[in-house]
């Protein structure tokens, strides 16, 4: 047996046939000729293409993940594209060619163009123009000269250099046993789509992975980050059972994910959800969320010609107050300079991201942070006992932004009781001077994703730099600590939100560094909570020391890798 | 904004700065085509920081070709009844502050 070691990128066990994915650069095999149609019949084939591509397309771009729909809704705006339609039609109308080889010709150009451009990211977009291409000649019933990923063997373990979300999108968890991919990174968009679909993924395996003979048995490790192929017969009763373990803890999960999540040594850790959309805070009962632990409500704000009401919003948080089990944290409005709102001002910013964003933006527009507020404690006052209602201020750096803010609400009607006043806390000062501010709130709630960015100076959407804003950095997790800590002694939860809430490999961990609630993505909210059954504070925190000594986030991906 | 009149036939054209922190990349390319195709009016970008070609900016595969960042000035015109209504919903797009209202 052969081992290959990565990283860990979505958690799992599968045991399959080794197939190799090997994408051509898009070479068109000579087809479509068999059958000649007349230019107008050729143009309804394209058309009927066209819309079968639509629906697919608009299928993906509801995808709850933000980052995968929107690509999926701009990859719909191309082929509706007028530049890509009117070469289309010229090519089949005026010149004749069937529908088949004008997409190739059409296609391919377009790509040709892109990938000249001095300019990296635009180069990259002729990635999209090809992934469409495909998704046309496919329906177009063209031979595509490439590994159908649609048509892989049932139990495959897909072996690739690397996969794009659109490749990845086409796979399910039923066909596709495990993948693993010679690069990418835990934190690329392919790691984040293969946990969203349950499908064991481990990356960064090296090039050797790709000369591996296909039809071998092969068992992607998810957990270890490993690959392992050309297992001999005596080496796969230890692999089962450790995949069949897996499985029924995946089981278990459903079945018990509207029991509380308790450890072995009986710490109960409520596991939340994280909600963009009312149809999300819907979704979290169902999927046994003990509450929405962070609703981020730029939504409500965006995409309008003002700003929404506070009969409006009283109602909104009404009901998504009947929805949720326990808890519901609204976050105050998060815009800024890189996420604008139509009816604000938003001032020329050289770098919006260390700009007047967040609660910064909330106190120099106060009516918008007032009748969010008090929209919040009309609902509070109206709603079932039992329910914890928090407010949740973004993007806090100092002590005063927090007075400020106490203070402008103290302008609001005494009629009714505070609600309870919590931080985000995903600028590295508000981590650092944890102890000093947890007096000033009611609950510190950590953003690890903007955290990261902040403390490694790496731009998420970057994609050179994307890689090294981990959430599981040592730096990030000191932070994540210093805060705990901060927590524990004023007696204040301390709730983590972002990505890593999510992924059971990190969740021991996280408590470990002291974590007393977690925020997850929808889907994740089973298997966390089924995690942390499983865990026993003791060993978490022995493992969180450990973390805390490492050098790098990869070391401490080695360490939580270890069995 | 120059060229301002009441002849419809002659172009009004407008030099904006991106200012989204990402440049007219997928997302902000297809808002802005999107924009674009509410209005009846020829609307064409050129990029003024990077050479590009005059493009029209009712196709996002044209709008990407303007290869723009942050920073960079683009030069916006529009021949048409609504025109000026589109260079205004255009400006207010790209660049919120208003340098160019």
């Amino acid at each position: 047996m052969q081992t290959f070691s990565g990283l860990v990128a979505a958690p799992g066990i599968g045991i399959g046939v080794l197939v190799l994915y090997r994408p051509d650069q898009a070479v068109p095999a000579h087809a479509g000729a068999e059958d000649e149609r007349a230019p107008e019949a050729e143009w309804q084939h394209f058309l009927q293409a066209q819309a079968e591509v639509d629906a697919e397309l608009k299928l993906l771009s509801e995808n709850p993940n933000t980052l995968v729909a929107e690509i999926f809704a701009a990859h719909r705006v191309m082929l509706h594209d007028k530049t890509l339609l009117d070469a289309m039609q010229n090519r089949i109308m005026q010149h004749g060619e069937n529908a088949v080889s004008a997409t190739h010709h059409v296609i391919g150009e377009l790509a040709e163009l892109f990938t000249a451009f001095d300019d990296e990211y635009f180069a990259g977009r002729a990635s999209d123009i090809l992934d469409l291409g495909q998704r046309l000649l496919a329906r177009l019933g063209a031979q595509v000269n490439q590994l159908a990923l649609a048509n892989l063997p049932a139990g495959a373990i897909l072996v690739a250099e690397d996969l794009s979300p659109s490749e990845l999108t086409q796979l399910s968890a039923d066909q596709v046993a495990g993948i693993a991919l010679a690069q990418s990174t835990p934190t690329a968009h392919s790691a984040i789509l293969a946990r969203s679909m349950g499908i064991p993924l481990a990356c960064a395996l090296g090039y050797d992975i790709l000369h591996l003979t296909p039809g071998l048995t092969a068992v992607v490790d998810g957990f270890r980050g490993r690959l392992y192929a050309g297992i001999e017969p005596d080496e796969m009763p230890a692999l089962r059972r450790r995949r069949d373990q897996f499985l029924a803890s995946q089981a278990a999960a459903i079945d018990h994910a509207h029991s509380p999540a308790v450890t072995r040594d009986g710490f109960c850790i409520p596991v939340s959800a994280n909600a963009n959309s009312p149809k999300e805070v819907a979704q979290a009962a169902h999927v046994g969320a003990d509450g929405v632990g962070l609703l981020r409500t730029e939504y409500l704000f965006r995409g309008r010609a003002e700003a929404p009401s506070l009969e409006e919003q009283t109602r909104t948080y009404a009901e998504f107050l009947t929805q949720v089990n326990s808890l519901l944290t609204v976050r105050g409005l998060d815009a800024g300079g890189d996420k604008p709102v139509r009816y604000i001002v938003h001032r020329h910013e050289e770098n919006p991201f260390l700009g007047l964003r967040g609660v910064r933006l909330l106190i120099d527009q106060p009516h918008i942070l007032l009748t969010q507020y008090r929209a919040l404690q009309l609902a509070a006052a109206q709603a079932a006992p039992g329910v914890d209602v928090r407010f949740l201020l973004p993007m806090i750096s100092t002590a005063e932004e927090i007075l400020t803010v106490r203070n402008l609400l103290s302008q609001l009607p005494a009629d009714l009781p505070p609600l309870r006043l919590g931080i985000m806390v995903e600028v590295p000062s508000a981590a650092l001077i944890a102890p000093a501010l947890a007096p000033l709130v009611d609950f510190f709630s950590i953003g690890t994703n903007d955290l990261a960015q902040y403390v490694l100076a790496s731009d998420r959407t970057n994609s050179v730099v994307a890689g090294m804003a981990d959430p599981l950095h040592p730096a990030v997790l000191h932070l994540i600590r210093l805060t705990c800590e901060a927590g524990r002694q004023a007696h204040k939860p301390v709730s983590l939100c972002g990505e890593i809430a999510g992924d059971p490999i990190a969740v021991p961990l996280l408590v470990g560094l002291g974590v007393t609630e977690l925020s997850a993505p929808l889907p994740a909210v089973p298997l966390i909570k089924e995690t942390i059954r499983d865990l026993h504070l003791a060993e978490c925190r022995e493992l969180a020391r450990q973390a805390l000594a490492c050098r790098s986030g990869i070391q401490v991906r080695e360490l939580l890798a270890q069995p | 904004m120059e060229d301002a009149g009441p002849v419809t036939q002659a172009p009004l054209c407008a030099t904006i700065t991106i200012t989204n922190p990402s440049g007219l990349h997928l997302r902000a390319g297809k808002d802005m085509a999107y924009i674009a195709n509410r209005f009846a009016a020829d609307i064409t970008a050129e990029n003024l920081t990077r050479p590009s070609p005059v493009v029209d900016i009712k196709s996002i595969l044209q709008i990407m070709q303007l290869q723009a960042r942050t920073g960079h000035e683009l030069r916006l015109c529009a021949a048409g009844a609504d025109a000026h209504e589109a260079l205004a919903a255009l400006s207010a797009l790209l660049d919120p502050s208003g340098a160019a209202a």
